[in-house]
């Protein structure tokens, strides 16, 4: 099956439901929807299967990789060519798809994810009257989402990369009745906006720069004629950098993502773990080869992630409401990526990638089945849901899916790819001193309101609890969570460090991607050139770092359980103290940014727009308006209709020539 | 019979051409104006005799007859639209007449 296919079939499915008008019946609609997210899946699965018999030569018997084009590097990839889209001077821009490993690592992620949180808004949407027009947009959301990834071009990736701003967009406002949600829908647009601007003008300059557009080209060409640290290679990655921190939620732009949460929860789900906020640390890891000849910028990635990460933290530790914690936890998650593609450990990056759309899709659908069971989104009110008879195996997924998220050592596979973040960090040539202890505190806190969510939700006493209102989720709204946990689970295991015999065993992560990197890796001599001297003292400060790092999570998961299952007495002693209070609406309010835009750029500029109301250009117009306007009065004046005025206009004429020519 | 000079002549027609002006002007009604046309016209006419006389020429006498001509078709036509205004709005006030202000 061709790769357009991947794309073309949740597009057709899209266009399908959009023009069904919500005539059929909700079971046929959720299946096409379904069977299209399916289809995409398998066809995904079935072109990247080269890719994975060429990465791990053991699973094939047989040569395998006949479809495959080998070009001058190690770089294999399987691509298509539709038509050429438009090609102008030296500049041809085709519609062409390219699945080379990280592409491959995407679509999966997003087909899979994507068609798990398909079934479960089967069942969660199914009492909502757009039922059609719900999964239209979900379907477009996929389509455009994979279009992004497996553009070859840059301007074929701007097109998925608008659509999905787009239909983010119409899925966060999707129940629309709401003016807030409205509102937080054109929020997340406008504010996503400034990256593309910025995206844009990254394209136009590379277009200007280097005369293509095409990945590989790019790549070349500027390892060609520009120098290391060259101002080219720095405003092209700058400008690229902006474009991932408007669509990941990054630091300065990270204020749409909590107010994102007005969208179904599914929705959600599907914007956090597999589409949209991913987009930007896949453009980055696209285009690494620009970022790496910009050591500067490079560090602004690592510096900007660290400190959202940290930021994200810690509102999420006082945030009530059950859905914006996982936001704020996504942005700080986010930020973990960028701080590895930031250190050049784009293997990390992208391993947190995939253990983090499976446990943060996870933890959304959880909180999804709460919300439906209980009516309640704020976490203070909830509480002892653990032993609530319709929930307990919400509360088994959700543990599972916390202790992914806080990093629990060994058995999570949020452990094995932070502690891959982690260690690029810690041997990375581009890591700036802090930037390790920033991302291990950071850890202390993720651990901390991971298992603080948890245990508010689930835990302690709580009225809600013996409620036997208490409605339960449906079948189809668990299905997808047990499976989301087990590969949250067991996916941690595809990439297991060396100190735990990853080296003997099993990397299937950098195996599978390193055609991609490998280039740039060598160039660069990353990850070969160890700064601890011999294997063994990298052995044990590999060792050390994962023995802090399972410490600190523990340490999160202990103090969590002190302070909101043993004593949470504390909480009242802390809002009796007014610094306490002070602080706690501060981190609550995301360290008032919303509030700091607000003041910075949203009241100057409606100042001004209130001072321009009346448009000084507008003025000047007008008074030339006007004085056409005075003297067409003036000139009426005299057309007054009176035939003696006309007639003495005549006499006085006349009289006025007969005198001139009686003078001359 | 003494010779009438002819500057006096042509001051009369002078003052004739003045007065049927200051008619036109001055006067209101439509029928006056029409008057004070006609004096105009043979304020004209005796200043073309005049001139005809001084130079012993026909022309201005030829000329008078045709401004005859054109007296009486001027007041033919211009009595016919003066009744009809009469008889449309009731009124021969040249001021009220001012349906062509712009």
């Amino acid at each position: 099956m061709p790769i357009s296919m991947i794309i073309a079939v949740p597009l057709a499915s899209a266009i399908f439901l959009a023009l069904s008008a919500n005539h059929i019946n909700k079971k046929v609609t959720a299946s096409v929807a379904c069977a299209a997210v399916l289809a995409s899946w398998v066809t995904s699965v079935s072109n990247s299967l080269p890719l994975f018999l060429n990465a791990f030569p053991g699973l094939a018997s047989s040569e395998g990789s006949n479809a495959l084009e080998r070009t001058s590097g190690e770089a294999m990839f399987a691509s298509e060519h539709l038509y050429t889209w438009f090609a102008v001077d030296r500049l041809s821009v085709e519609l062409a798809f390219k699945l080379d490993a990280l592409a491959a690592l995407m679509v999966l992620v997003v087909t899979s994810v994507g068609f798990l949180i398909h079934l479960y808004a089967a069942a969660y949407m199914v009492e909502d009257t757009d039922y059609a027009r719900f999964f239209c947009y979900m379907n477009l959301f996929i389509a455009a989402m994979l279009t992004l990834v497996l553009a070859d071009n840059l301007v074929l990736l701007y097109l998925g990369w608008e659509g999905v701003g787009v239909c983010s967009y119409l899925l966060i406002g999707f129940w629309y009745q709401d003016p807030a949600n409205g509102a937080a829908a054109r929020k997340a647009f406008i504010i996503t906006r400034i990256g593309d601007a910025s995206l844009m003008i990254a394209i136009l300059f590379i277009a200007f720069e280097l005369g293509t557009l095409q990945f590989d080209e790019i790549a070349a060409e500027a390892l060609r004629s520009w120098p290391l640290g060259s101002s080219a290679a720095i405003i092209v990655s700058a400008l690229l950098l902006v474009g991932a921190l408007g669509k990941s939620a990054q630091l300065p732009l990270q204020t749409w993502l909590p107010d994102a949460m007005a969208g179904p929860t599914p929705v959600s789900a599907l914007l956090h773990a597999a589409t949209m906020v991913t987009a930007g640390v896949y453009l980055i890891a696209r285009t690494h080869e620009l970022f790496l000849l910009a050591p500067a910028v490079l560090g602004t990635v690592a510096t900007l992630g660290a400190l959202t990460a940290f930021f994200a933290a810690c509102t999420a530790l006082f945030e009530n409401n059950i859905k914006r914690v996982l936001a704020y936890s996504t942005i700080s998650q986010i930020g973990y990526m960028f701080v590895a593609l930031g250190v050049a450990g784009f293997t990390a990056a992208m391993f947190h990638f995939v253990t983090h759309a499976f446990f943060k899709a996870l933890l959304f659908l959880s909180a999804g089945n709460v919300t439906h069971c209980v009516k309640e989104t704020d976490i203070r009110r909830m509480g002892g849901l653990r032993r609530s008879r319709a929930l307990p195996g919400t509360a088994a997924v959700a543990a599972v899916g916390t202790a992914s998220l806080a990093g629990l050592p060994l058995i999570t596979s949020g452990f094995y790819s932070k502690d891959a973040i982690f260690w690029s960090t810690l041997q990375s040539p581009f890591a700036r001193p802090g930037l390790l202890l920033l991302l291990l505190v950071t850890a202390a806190l993720t651990s901390l309101y991971a298992f603080r969510w948890y245990f508010m939700i689930f835990s302690g006493p709580g009225s809600l609890a013996t409620d036997q209102q208490i409605n339960r989720p449906r079948d189809l709204m668990l299905y997808p969570l047990v499976v989301l946990a087990a590969v949250s689970l067991l996916v941690g295991f595809l990439e297991m460090p060396d100190t735990l015999g990853g080296d003997r065993w099993i990397k299937a992560v950098s195996e599978f991607l390193q055609p991609v990197f490998a280039s740039a890796e060598q160039r660069y001599s990353l990850g070969t050139s160890s700064v601890f001297g011999t294997d063994e003292q990298t052995h044990r400060a590999e060792l050390t770092l994962q023995a802090v790092s399972a410490a600190i999570a523990l340490l999160g998961l202990i103090m969590a359980y002190h302070w909101y299952v043993i004593r949470p007495s504390w909480k009242e002693r802390l809002a009796r103290s007014s610094i306490g209070r002070s602080i706690a609406k501060v981190l609550r309010s995301g360290w008032a940014a919303d509030e700091m835009y607000s003041m910075v750029i949203v009241t100057p500029y409606r100042t001004i727009t209130h001072w321009l109301r009346h448009d000084p250009v507008d003025d000047g117009l007008d008074m030339l308006a006007g004085s056409v306007r005075l003297s067409h009065y003036l000139l009426v004046l005299s057309q007054n209709g009176r035939i003696r005025t006309y007639a003495a206009g005549m006499v006085i004429g006349a009289s006025l020539l007969f005198l001139s020519w009686l003078w001359s | 019979m003494a010779i009438v000079p002819t500057s006096h002549v042509l001051i009369v027609s002078a003052i004739l051409v003045l007065i049927g002006t200051f008619g036109v002007l001055l006067r209101r009604n439509l029928l006056f104006m029409l008057l004070s046309l006609e004096i105009m016209l043979n304020g004209s006419a005796l200043a073309f005799i005049a001139a005809s006389a001084h130079w012993q020429q026909p022309d201005g006498q030829v000329f008078v007859m045709f401004i005859m001509a054109m007296a009486a078709a001027e007041v033919a036509v211009g009595l016919a639209l003066i009744l009809q205004i009469y008889r449309r709005v009731s009124t021969l006030d040249a001021d009220a007449l001012d349906l062509m202000r712009g």
